[in-house]
């Protein structure tokens, strides 16, 4: 207890004119099991009205409070001040489309890639409303669950080196999802769909293998377990072929 | 019968192995398996390579029958192109990663460094209810690419002597032999091949690291249970070590600073049996 945390916070506006990136810093006492949301909160509240961060559920669910955190993207609310040094230093996660300060969109892109890998269960069948819901084989149920619990925060991409370089990767939330689909027996897209969707320097070969992704899922999804599925999936569908 | 579908977006009417989607996917594929597999060719190589070259320990007579053994049965000369070609194909393959413009090898290195330095930045205790992992395989991933940029040039400064050695040999010189390889390991090529190795190993050891973690991370194998992480870096740092210090003494004792230290060994076995 009684720190003086100096917090040093990227400001940028790109829709005021004449305003260039610049770094500020700001003081304030460490209360218990602060988090850099409530902190932020605080900053906002008697320092700095018009500093721009997001947040929904401050409680590691929503996904929209990413920034990078001392060098490493990962969610504000999650983080606790005493986890952290007196200088705390925030900058917006890169990559995504910065709307100011440490606030970002990652929506553009996560709906991008949405459409992209049509993140939707391909299916002919006709939704019968009555019908009993039919069984899924466990180990299929709990690998769907694990990537489902993607909260679309975006750490993974600000992390991952290759996507920086090559914009169109769909990086690890993409392939995760489509992992996630690809495990699912109601989708009805055959091997040849799936493999001239995800056997591509945009798709599953694009990834280096730099493991970032994997280092700092705040949710700690097995991303790259995902990722050596879908690469031996493609092998055994090209091979039998 | 066939209807006309010209009219109609290519990737609707034509999901077949003709299509230009298929054909490309089918090409990723292939770079990826032979950039791949190369690499994984030229590391096993390398062991091998380190066995023979290693030989030396025991005393300059094991080596010379290897390379004369090598030379004889034209396995030599065999593997030399081989290993040539194999060589020039993995670097065309595997740099097909490497960013063309330096802004973009800037921001990796950038960002690499930012992870991977964030773990000074940050002072967790271990009961931290988020533990964050460090991180260092991106900055590794750079390391490879200058590696591979130096056994690039290393590497085909070595292939060019040992092969003009093995073709005089074809035309009727020595070949290699233990006095030309210490001759030049002494005179100062040690430098070289100091370099060499250390790139090799590292390059070969990361790079054998990242393929398992690619392919197989999160599969069940008999014998070591589930493949992790934590798994293959380990075997990776047991290798790298290893290599390292096998290649050291061997060039110590091409270099001529210290006597084959197996020498006495190799004596009593051979004056055993014969
Ligand atoms: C000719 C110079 C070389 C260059 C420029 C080079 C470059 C590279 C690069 C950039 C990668 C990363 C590819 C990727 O992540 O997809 C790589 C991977 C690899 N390299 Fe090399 N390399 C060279 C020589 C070697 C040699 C001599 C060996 C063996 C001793 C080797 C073994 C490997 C292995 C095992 C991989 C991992 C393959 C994978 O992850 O799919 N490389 N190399
Ligand atoms: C068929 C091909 C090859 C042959 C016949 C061969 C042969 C030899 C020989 C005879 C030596 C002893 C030093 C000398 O005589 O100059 C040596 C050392 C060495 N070679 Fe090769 N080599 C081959 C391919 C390679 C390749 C592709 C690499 C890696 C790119 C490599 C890396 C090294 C290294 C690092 C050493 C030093 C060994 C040590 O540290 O103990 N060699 N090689
Ligand atoms: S995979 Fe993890 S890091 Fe990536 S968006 Fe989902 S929760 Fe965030
Ligand atoms: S493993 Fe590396 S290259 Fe692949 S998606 Fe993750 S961070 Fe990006
Ligand atoms: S505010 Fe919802 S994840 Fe942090």
């Amino acid at each position: 207890m009684g720190r003086t945390l100096t917090f040093k916070i990227f400001r940028y506006n790109p829709n005021k004119d004449n305003d260039s990136p610049q770094v500020e810093s700001y003081q304030m006492e460490e209360t218990q099991r602060l988090n850099v949301f409530t902190a932020l909160n605080t900053l906002r509240e008697t320092q700095a009205s018009d500093l721009m961060f997001d947040f929904v559920c401050r409680a590691g669910i929503c996904g929209s409070c990413g920034m990078m955190i001392n060098g490493r993207p990962t969610l504000a609310c999650r983080t606790l001040t005493s986890d952290l040094p007196e200088t705390i230093e925030l900058y917006p996660l890169p990559f995504f489309k910065l709307l100011g300060d440490l606030s970002v969109d990652t929506g553009i892109w996560f709906r991008e890639m949405a459409e992209k890998v049509e993140s939707w269960i391909h299916t002919q069948e006709e939704f019968d409303p009555q019908a009993t819901e039919e069984r899924m084989d466990n180990d299929i149920a709990n690998k769907i669950y694990e990537a489902e619990r993607c909260i679309e925060c975006g750490c993974c991409l600000a992390g991952c080196a290759t996507v920086q370089v090559y914009p169109d990767f769909l990086g690890a939330a993409g392939l995760n999802r489509i992992g996630r689909l690809m495990n699912d027996p109601r989708d009805q897209r055959g091997d040849q769909e799936w493999f001239e969707l995800v056997s591509t320097e945009s798709g599953v070969f694009g990834c280096i293998g730099m493991m970032a992704c994997d280092d700092v899922c705040p949710k700690d999804l097995p991303l790259l377990e995902v990722f050596s599925y879908i690469r031996r999936k493609l092998s055994k569908i090209e091979l039998s072929k | 019968m066939p209807i006309n579908t010209e009219l109609y977006p290519e990737e609707e009417t034509h999901h077949n192995q003709a299509s230009d989607a298929y054909q490309k996917a089918k090409k990723a594929l292939r770079d990826e398996r032979i950039s791949g597999f190369t690499g994984v060719f030229l590391a096993l190589f390398m062991w091998g390579h380190m066995l023979f070259v290693s030989s030396i320990l025991t005393g300059e007579q094991t080596f010379n029958f290897i390379a004369d053994l090598f030379e004889h049965t034209w396995l030599a000369q065999i593997t030399i192109i081989l290993i040539t070609i194999v060589f020039f194909v993995h670097f065309v393959t595997a740099s097909r990663k490497i960013p063309r413009g330096l802004r973009d090898r800037k921001k990796i290195i950038k960002l690499g460094k930012s992870i991977k330095g964030s773990k000074n930045r940050w002072n967790q205790e271990i009961t931290s209810d988020i533990r964050l992992r460090n991180h260092s395989e991106t900055i590794l991933w750079i390391w490879q690419v200058r590696s591979g940029m130096a056994i690039l040039i290393l590497g085909s400064i070595h292939l060019f002597i040992v092969g003009t050695d093995i073709l005089q040999r074809s035309l009727g010189g020595a070949g290699i032999t233990a006095l030309e390889s210490t001759g030049r390991v002494g005179s100062g090529l040690w430098l070289l091949y100091v370099a060499l190795l250390i790139c090799v190993e590292f390059h070969a050891g990361v790079g054998l690291y990242r393929f398992a973690v690619k392919w197989w991370i999160g599969k069940q194998l008999p014998l070591v249970g589930k493949v992790t992480r934590r798994k293959t870096h380990l075997v990776e740092q047991f290798i790298l070590i290893f290599f390292i210090i096998i290649g050291i003494v061997t060039l110590a004792v091409l270099a001529g600073l210290i006597d084959p230290p197996l020498e006495s060994l190799m004596a009593d076995v051979l004056g055993n049996s014969i």
